[in-house]
């Protein structure tokens, strides 16, 4: 299955903390067993942080799932956000937000005055 | 440890590193006795990240006097990413000069110089240190003592007056801060064949005390 691109916010977060990602998701028919992922990585393969599976119920209609995700302790660094959905196991959507998610870092040196 | 003059304007230049490239930071630099306790300070310094180390300017104007812990803290998108407190205070001070003896009284030996009067004229010499933190006008006033053998009991210091009158020695000199000058006098031995031998003794005061008194001859 080909990704596509899912439009999203251009978020900065802090180091390791904890944000909800909230996807407005439409699954049919109703009454399938479904499961999704959103997670941050470089790469599709590469998993820096993520939500895990998380279980619902489709309806047939937009659902407002909530997928909680601890950002990446390793800052200075732009994710990608990726977002699969799964239908009684079967992987239905697989979607690349257009925006990355930024966990930025600092560091400084000598002062001089 | 950094010393500067109370009010004055001081910059503090960080090099900061922030990424990834392209986001909106602000840097403050700020002088305190603690992180929450802000005396004086750059307030928010803008600039766009880039990934790799750039130089902040960051300006303050120094307080009143004192030692103050100096913090730094960084924000990338409005998001605390360095919070940094210098290992070095900064110390608040009005400066002032201030002289030390960095030797002392040394006696360069007898000369006789093509100048008026009779006797064995001694050079002396002192090196006179500004330790202090802006330049300053040290004065001397060196002394002298003569002890004539059966006057002994005359013998007293008074200042050595004749050194305006040769114009070869200043009396004053302005010192740099760090700098080392060499104040130096001259003594003229009165020379009385029956009453010999004479000794002479010079100290020398200043501003940065009393030094001496040493014999010479």
């Amino acid at each position: 299955m080909e990704r596509q691109m899912l439009q999203m916010d251009d978020p900065v977060f802090p180091p390791s903390e904890s944000k909800t990602a909230k996807a407005p998701i439409t699954v049919s028919p109703a009454g399938l067993s479904c499961q999704a992922e959103l997670f941050l990585g470089t790469s599709p393969t590469n998993k820096a942080a993520t939500s895990g599976l998380i279980p619902f119920t489709s309806t047939g209609a937009q659902q407002l799932i909530s997928l909680p995700v601890t950002m990446p302790a390793a800052g200075g660094v732009a994710y990608h956000v990726y977002l699969d959905v799964y239908a009684e196991g079967y992987l239905l959507l697989a979607y690349l937000a257009t925006e990355d998610v930024i966990i930025p870092s600092g560091s400084v040196g000598l002062i001089t005055w | 440890m950094p010393q500067f003059a109370p009010s004055v304007p001081k910059t503090a230049v960080a090099p900061i590193t922030i990424s990834p490239a392209g986001l909106n930071c602000e840097a403050e630099l700020f002088l305190g006795p603690d992180d929450q306790t802000k005396v004086a300070t750059s307030g928010p310094v803008s600039f766009i990240s880039t990934g790799a180390e750039r130089s902040v300017n960051l300006p303050v104007t120094m307080p009143v006097e004192g030692n103050y812990h100096v913090y730094l803290d960084v924000y990338a998108e409005d998001i605390l990413v360095a919070a940094y407190q210098a290992i070095e205070d900064v110390i608040v001070e009005v400066p002032v000069a201030e002289f030390a003896y960095v030797s002392g009284i040394r006696s360069l030996g007898t000369f006789f110089p093509s100048l008026p009067g009779d006797g064995e004229w001694y050079k002396v010499q002192v090196d006179i240190k500004n330790i202090g933190t802006i330049a300053g006008i040290c004065s001397i006033g060196p002394e002298e003592m003569q002890v004539l053998r059966g006057y002994e009991d005359q013998a007293h210091f008074q200042p050595v007056n004749s050194l305006e009158a040769y114009g070869q020695i200043p009396f004053s000199q302005t010192i740099q801060p760090g700098q080392t000058l060499t104040f130096e006098w001259w003594i003229v031995r009165i020379t009385v064949p029956f009453v010999q031998p004479v000794h002479v003794y010079t100290k020398v005061t200043s501003q940065a005390g009393s030094l001496g008194p040493v014999q010479i001859a």
